[in-house]
């Protein structure tokens, strides 16, 4: 009987893992078959592979798609940690007026964002008439939701208040002890709500498409413009994005991991 | 005059009075606790006495000084915290050293008395360990004792 209760929660995470990763691992296989129409693929290839690896274009696509990310992220991330710290600590009321704030743009999906700001400043001779200023801009309100939520949780969870009284009791500033004290300790939550932020940027095709177009040519974008190109091409694309977003999550939590042990 | 003097503490929180005209003197070495019903200002007075509350009115005197309004950071006055309050991202050592490194001590003086100090509660083990629950409630009040503050407060027992 113990042994059953002790293997019930690894079958049901194998279940999990098989169910989440079962979209990605078809996506994966199909992208090795010349053609799929009926029980099982008519044959395997590399083409599609080799194409996509040795396409100019990839590469720097990827690369346009993480530069575009990193503004938003920064500057979300800021903007959240100042106004919730000084919520948490000073005006406890204001905590409720961030929430609401911050989860709007759960409701405005992309489309709905970009539209209107585009009508609203495109042609407009200030910098907000800028197409990646704008894009920069609208990245910032969707991934708001995403941010705040990470470090909101983060927050209450290192009871914050009485670890700055703590240090202030000891002598230290507030500045300081946000820095050497509030900081490091968000870090967890900081970096999950950014991965979870640039997977949401880097996936995006939406807004950078009423946005900027053809302008600005990211992984999604490339995706687009291949769609009349053989679907397997597409899956390669597809798989490349997961594994570029898996390969920097994991390069972030192992540095934040050597960082604890040491 | 008496070293810590409270002298008609009033502190109200909104439309709550919770401390009501305090008087209290408090002798250099005297040890006093507070005890009380939950709700009925300890910890309150407390944290007036410490900086980390204003009071409404009153005033509070240390060796003679008024330091109503004073910062925490000027009062010098250490206190356990009910919830122990160690930082996670330090290490058991760089906890207690921390109240020292604010006071802008000397490198060697703070490593040997945090060495001290963890001598005396037999933590010296854990100096380089991040404090977990079985050290917790015995670093957070070496953290006080190797401060050199001259009073030392605890909001709990």
């Amino acid at each position: 009987m113990k042994e059953k209760k002790k293997k019930l929660p690894y079958i049901i995470l194998i279940f999990a893992v098989i169910f989440l990763m079962l979209p990605f691992i078809a996506t994966l296989v199909y992208s090795f078959t010349v053609g799929w129409t009926s029980l099982i693929p008519s044959d395997w290839t590399l083409k599609y592979w080799v194409q996509a690896l040795t396409e100019p274009e990839i590469w720097p696509a990827i690369g346009r798609g993480l530069l575009i990310s990193i503004p938003p992220i920064l500057i979300c991330n800021v903007v959240v940690i100042l106004a919730l710290y000084t919520a948490v600590i000073h005006y406890e009321w204001m905590e409720k007026i961030i929430q609401t704030i911050c989860m709007i743009p759960n409701s405005l999906k992309g489309i709905i964002i970009a539209i209107p700001v585009l009508s609203l400043y495109a042609g407009s001779p200030s910098i907000l008439g800028n197409r990646m200023v704008m894009l920069v801009c609208i990245y910032c309100i969707s991934i708001l939701p995403f941010v705040y939520q990470g470090i909101r949780n983060n927050l209450h969870g290192i009871n914050v208040k009485q670890l700055i009284e703590a240090a202030e009791i000891l002598g230290a500033g507030k500045l300081y002890a946000f820095c050497r004290i509030i900081l490091p300790n968000m870090m967890a939550g900081i970096l999950v709500s950014s991965l979870i932020s640039l997977s949401s940027i880097f996936g995006d095709f939406t807004i950078l498409k009423i946005i900027v177009g053809n302008r600005y040519e990211t992984i999604q974008m490339l995706l687009y413009n291949s769609r009349l190109i053989v679907l397997q091409y597409q899956c390669v694309i597809v798989v490349i994005t997961f594994v570029v977003t898996w390969i920097l999550s994991q390069i972030i939590f192992k540095l934040q991991n050597r960082k604890k042990k040491r | 005059m008496a070293f810590i003097e409270f002298r008609d503490i009033h502190k109200y929180f909104g439309e709550a009075h919770v401390l009501k005209g305090i008087n209290l003197d408090i002798e250099e070495g005297e040890f006093v606790t507070l005890l009380g019903p939950s709700g009925c200002g300890k910890s309150t007075l407390l944290r007036c006495f410490s900086g980390l509350e204003s009071v409404t009115e009153g005033e509070i005197y240390l060796a003679g000084t008024n330091i109503t309004n004073f910062s925490p950071k000027q009062r010098k006055i250490s206190m356990v915290f009910q919830q122990y309050s160690l930082f996670p991202n330090m290490t058991v050592g760089q906890n207690v050293a921390f109240g020292l490194q604010m006071q802008k001590k000397k490198k060697n003086y703070i490593q040997e008395k945090v060495k001290e100090t963890l001598d005396i509660v037999g933590l010296s083990e854990k100096i380089d360990q991040y404090p977990r629950e079985f050290v917790r409630r015995t670093a957070a009040a070496c953290r006080p004792g190797a401060s050199d503050h001259r009073r030392a407060q605890s909001a709990a027992p």
